[in-house]
């Protein structure tokens, strides 16, 4: 039986998992770096608040497991993308415990793993993926090796959008904004009109934060109809991207992944475009859509398993990491 | 070329073992200093490999503080991982 840990820390959260090669999730531990109201996370407080906790984030781990170090095979860590500092809090803690425990490394693409690890929770075979986080918007596919981005954001990702319009609103960080403009969003009931920005595959979201911060400026706009105006034209552009990669691939299956992915009206919205293809939508909870260390384990897990390892004077990381980059050796 | 990097700082780090200073040193050498960084940054083990010497050369003051802050900050990381599992730092 083979064992893996995971380290993520690309973003504010930083979050260590083991899994099992039978898919058997062994530990999810994470902790958020959640800045006040109006502020966003700032990449070298990031990186002090990963300094603080990955190490008892670590003993937790491997306390709730029930393992020792001895009993693991891998370790995995998240190579990019993601932010410098934050990536390399994380990745100095697998050297050294790689090395320590005398474990060899695999270095994990940020998006990879949650592609991988949203198949693993939710059984889908061959998805087209929308991956929506607060760093990233892409609409993804699988062939011949490689995860192929059919469209993505040519500006900002949709969480961006949230995070933003959080800030200026003021509207509380915790547990994220994201979830708390869900709460908002569910009492609005007028739909302002926000710049739809689709061209062809691709998608774009600086003229939607435009716009709400000059609407939010008027005060004449409940903060629930800005966060309901933003989540229905959002969703729709990204709805429609999705629905197009499934028309072109053939695909009968959507998968949705990343923090953005965790939002009902989203599942809801993409629900009623795949029952009409007579296909079937897939998504995880909070405790796999949000960045954890488990992605990152079990996608390591399965490069391990065909013979992938990275010598650790290449465990560098690396703020930009295309999907596409990743040769998928794992699939066939 | 020398002129281009006058401000210097050597920090040597002396560890119980010479396993123990090489795990610092195999985990800090990996992060290089982007190629048109104005900072440069060289590794070594002194003394038997119980000496991690970490020499940084920057064009600028405040790039050598910054550079040194954040270096600072890794290596007490990978010495309290050290720290964190007594056991197999020996």
């Amino acid at each position: 039986m083979t064992i893996a840990v995971g380290f993520e820390g690309s973003a504010n959260k930083l979050g260590i998992g083991i899994v099992r090669d039978d898919g058997i999730v062994l530990a999810n531990v994470r902790h958020t770096f959640v800045p006040p109201p109006g502020e966003g996370f700032l990449p070298r407080d990031t990186a002090k608040h990963h300094q603080q906790y990955v190490l008892s984030l670590l003993q937790q781990a491997l306390t709730s497991a029930s393992l020792k170090p001895a009993d693991i095979d891998v370790i995995c860590y998240t190579k990019g993308p993601g932010l410098g500092a934050p990536l390399v809090s994380a990745a100095v803690v697998a050297r050294t415990v790689a090395q320590l425990w005398d474990k060899p490394m695999v270095a994990v693409n940020h998006c990879i793993g949650h592609i991988e690890m949203g198949r693993l929770i939710t059984g889908a075979k061959d998805p087209v993926v929308l991956y929506v986080s607060g760093g990233n918007t892409q609409v993804i596919a699988y062939s011949m090796n490689k995860y192929r981005i059919f469209g993505e954001t040519i500006d900002i990702a949709v969480g961006n959008v949230f995070d933003r319009l959080a800030r200026v609103l003021n509207i509380s960080n915790d547990p994220s904004p994201g979830y708390n403009i869900e709460q908002l969003a569910k009492r609005g009931t007028t739909l302002l009109e926000l710049p739809y920005t689709v061209k062809g595959m691709d998608v774009a979201f600086t003229g939607i934060i435009g716009k709400l911060e000059t609407l939010a400026r008027t005060n004449k706009y409940t903060k629930e109809d800005l966060c309901f105006s933003l989540q229905e034209t959002s969703f729709a552009m990204l709805v429609e991207t999705t629905e197009r990669a499934m028309a072109h691939t053939g695909a009968t299956e959507v998968l949705i992944v990343g923090g953005v992915g965790c939002n009902k009206r989203l599942q809801e919205m993409m629900e009623v475009m795949v029952a009409e293809r007579n296909g079937k939508l897939y998504a995880t909870d909070e405790r796999f859509c949000i960045d954890n260390g488990v992605m990152i384990a079990w996608a390591g897990l399965e490069m391990f398993r065909v013979g992938v390892v990275t010598p650790l004077r290449e465990t560098w990381c690396t703020q930009r990491y295309r999907t596409d980059e990743v040769d998928v050796t794992w699939r066939d | 070329m020398a002129d281009e990097f006058p401000w210097c700082l050597t920090i040597d780090v002396p560890f119980p073992t010479a396993r123990l200073a090489t795990i610092a040193y195999n985990t800090l050498v990996v992060d290089e200093e982007p190629k048109k960084s104005d900072v440069r940054k060289t590794l070594q083990l002194l003394q038997n490999d119980t000496v991690l010497s970490i020499h940084f050369a920057a064009r600028e003051g405040r790039l050598l503080r910054s550079a040194t802050q954040s270096m600072m900050n890794f290596l007490r990381l990978t010495i309290d991982t050290m720290l964190a599992f007594p056991d197999y730092a020996r």
